[in-house]
């Protein structure tokens, strides 16, 4: 971007009429310059020839064939007391995953979506619904709500209502897409309570020292087939579907009532939300807590980076996305 | 109308540091798309032998030739522009006998049936000299589907060989050209090296009663073709190289030294004309840059040119990982076309020691070829050999070498040795 063009105030794109911010030198929706220029896209360059923005053609350069990175390849958000990373991992070319955090007072939200792959787009469906969980739950917080668990039906609602949205009209195989969202707050007489809604196996965990407590249950088929009483949980476990998953977000979702689970913490803990791409690595709560006292990191940010960073070195099989939550009560030792 | 379809079968994982991704791509023309406009005109030629030769077997030659131009004739639709050569050791226009091309017409049809009656055989061979005459026909009418059938019982005997090959670089993208030996006194070499430079086939007619059906065969392909002058386009990244791009079905068609450059990094490889519903299947190989674990870069973009307009179709990838389970694993339309190839390559070295008198290597390259062919389900090709050998086992290739072979057997075996099968895949 050049310095020297003249800034025109609140000027309509040239090329897409979008309205711009006063003094903005480029269109924010489709980066076409401000000042006339018709047809003067911009962004950056390759990030691997450094060849112009205009020879990247669907995501891949022109002269050197590089992919070049999605906007969700990896992504990182920090808010007051919640950190939240995604990685594309080294095996998927796109990210499925999403994530969704928020605060409303001392409270804070979390919501991880993981995109079924062998579904159409489910990139849109995890994205879509993970902002549609949270935006209502922050809002429902904000406007004084108290009934959390109720909130966490509702909101599950509003996200399943999104992900039909999100999905193409008459698709034969719609989007779909696991849902994991926690509210976690202080209370008045000192501790520290959480409330979790799940479909599917993205896991939430509680972390306190070198204990580590599973907040959910993954939802499924060998579980639901011991559950329920069908099969030992070694036949189960043998079977081609053990690990598929029974309840999910989308248009052809058949069970979108989540699992809700409350718990009652001591302070100094904190909340750990993931997509299966760390729990893999990871497979027991004692695993978990290792690598948690391993890492021995108190900001909430680098501890999310960290164990994204521990997933790809092992491999990198999926998209990882993990979101740390701290309440910011008590002695963490 | 016609569009294209592409499809692309590769394993796209490299091991770190690897630089080479191979791929197999289906082209597919779609009838009832929008994107290509069909081409307006069509024209056939047919260049039948009249040498001295045909006089052999008591006729028996120039009787089939005269039937084969009848058969030819009425499978040529009303509006084709078309034409006849009679050849020998050069070109006479037979019909229209003013050398130039005739709409297809009632009167036309019996005028053109009526001159092939007359035919008779005298004089050499000169196979350049007729393509020469097919040239003069042709010339100018760029945008047509031009085909030519080009038939000789002999070797190209009356010319010098630069003056066949000048004939065919002359040939070039103005019409496709199939060329068919009539008997076992021809050149195959002769005829590969016009059928692959004009996008054609060759082929043995073993016997003169084999020419009607197959004249008319060839001629009914032509009417069945909807467009032409088109391309496979590839773009491939910067300091890369194309190792090579063969179509491999239905045979198998050296094609890397066809490659016209459109730009500084796209290529341009003709395809020909295609009739409606045709799929033929292409391998390349490139060389590309490396790139770090984790890296994804495209290895080609892959595009479908027609009169040099592009419609993009598919990608080639490459990812770098450090798995190995994921870089060593071999794609199995890949792995099928390279044994098809190594089938051939086989097939063409044991008829060759065979030839030389190397029984031993005949016995091993034949015998590997036959259990090449049996893996892949070339039945055709497993019959072809077994004109040749004594076929003990199949699976583990032990053969013995025939003592008395047909001569058209042999040669049969080596003009048909690029045909290919397809990969099966469920639920075809």
């Amino acid at each position: 971007m050049s310095a020297e063009v003249e800034a025109t105030d609140g000027a309509a794109c040239p090329v897409c009429a979008e309205p711009s911010a006063p003094g903005a030198q480029w269109c924010e929706a489709c980066g076409a310059s401000i000042d006339g220029e018709v047809g003067a896209i911009t962004g950056p360059p390759c990030i691997d020839c450094g060849a112009d923005h205009s020879e990247i053609v669907e995501g891949y350069c022109s002269v050197c064939g590089r992919k070049q990175p999605g906007e969700r390849d990896h992504l990182s958000e920090t808010l007051d007391g919640i950190a939240a990373v995604t990685d594309r991992g080294l095996r998927h070319s796109k990210n499925e995953d999403a994530f969704a955090i928020g605060r409303s007072g001392d409270a804070l939200v979390a919501i991880v979506c993981d995109g079924v792959s062998t579904t159409s787009k489910p990139e849109d469906i995890s994205l879509a619904a993970a902002v549609a969980a949270r935006d209502e739950i922050v809002a429902a917080l904000d406007s004084g709500d108290t009934d959390i668990e109720a909130l966490l039906v509702r909101a599950t609602e509003v996200a399943q209502a999104a992900a039909t949205a999100a999905a193409v009209p008459d698709d034969p195989n719609p989007g779909a897409a696991t849902y994991v969202a926690t509210v976690v707050r202080p209370t008045p007489d000192g501790v520290v309570r959480s409330w979790t809604a799940w479909l599917g196996d993205s896991r939430a965990y509680w972390l306190h020292g070198d204990e580590v407590t599973q907040l959910t249950t993954d939802d499924v088929w060998w579980r639901e087939q011991v559950a329920e009483e069908l099969l030992s949980e070694d036949d189960a476990l043998a079977d081609p579907r053990a690990q598929s998953i029974t309840r999910w977000l989308g248009a052809d979702a058949v069970i979108s009532t989540p699992t809700i689970q409350e718990t009652e913490h001591d302070p100094g803990g904190r909340l750990l939300v993931c997509s299966d791409g760390l729990w893999k690595y990871l497979p027991a709560e004692s695993d978990v807590a290792a690598k948690i006292v391993e890492l021995a990191l108190d900001d909430s940010g680098q501890l999310a980076e960290e164990l994204v960073a521990f997933a790809l070195e092992r491999g990198g099989h999926d998209n990882t996305t993990v979101v740390i939550g701290d309440p910011g009560l008590g002695d963490r030792s | 109308m016609t569009q294209f379809e592409a499809q692309v079968f590769q394993n796209e994982y490299l091991p770190d540091g690897g630089d080479v991704i191979d791929a197999v791509v289906t082209v597919t023309a779609v009838a009832g798309g929008t994107a290509v406009k069909q081409a307006a005109e069509v024209i056939e030629v047919i260049a039948v032998d009249v040498s001295g030769s045909m006089n052999e077997q008591g006729g028996a030659k120039i009787d089939s030739a005269r039937r084969a131009l009848v058969a030819a004739l009425d499978s040529v639709r009303d509006g084709v522009l078309f034409a006849v050569i009679a050849g020998n050791h050069e070109a006479k226009a037979l019909y229209p006998p003013q050398g130039r091309l005739v709409e297809m017409t009632a009167q036309t049809r019996s005028e053109a049936k009526e001159a092939a009656g007359r035919i008779y055989a005298d004089g050499g061979t000169a196979i350049g000299s007729w393509l020469r005459g097919a040239k003069s026909l042709i010339h100018g009418h760029d945008d047509a589907i031009a085909h030519v059938i080009l038939l000789t019982d002999g070797r190209n005997e009356h010319e010098q060989p630069w003056e066949l090959d000048a004939a065919i670089a002359d040939s070039v993208g103005l019409f496709e050209c199939d060329c068919r030996g009539l008997g076992t006194n021809w050149e195959p070499n002769e005829l590969r090296k016009i059928s692959n430079a004009l996008l054609g086939t060759t082929d043995i007619i073993a016997h003169p009663s084999q020419m009607e059906a197959e004249f008319r065969k060839l001629t009914e392909q032509t009417m069945a073709k909807q467009v032409t002058n088109v391309a496979l386009r590839l773009w491939t990244p910067k300091g890369s190289t194309i190792e090579f791009v063969k179509q491999v079905a239905p045979t198998l068609e050296e094609m890397t030294d066809k490659s016209e450059a459109v730009d500084a990094l796209s290529a341009d490889y003709p395809l020909g004309s295609w009739g409606d519903g045709e799929t033929r299947d292409y391998h390349v190989r490139i060389k590309i840059p490396t790139g770090g674990v984790g890296d994804e870069r495209l290895a080609a973009r892959v595009m479908l040119a027609v009169n040099g307009e592009a419609q993009p179709v598919a990608l080639v990838r490459a990812v770098w990982t450090n798995d190995d389970a994921l870089s060593t694993r071999i794609n199995r339309e890949v792995a099928h076309y390279t044994g098809q190839a190594e089938l051939a390559d086989a097939i063409a070295t044991g008829l060759a020691a065979r030839q030389s008198g190397d029984e031993k290597e005949a016995t091993l390259k034949l015998g590997r070829a036959v259990q090449i062919a049996h893996e892949a389900g070339n039945e055709g090709t497993v019959a072809l050999l077994r004109k040749v050998v004594e076929v003990d086992d199949p699976n583990t290739g032990t053969v013995r070498l025939k003592r008395a072979v047909e001569a058209a057997d042999a040669m049969a075996l080596d003009v048909r040795s690029t045909r290919t099968v397809r990969v099966e895949r469920k639920g075809e």
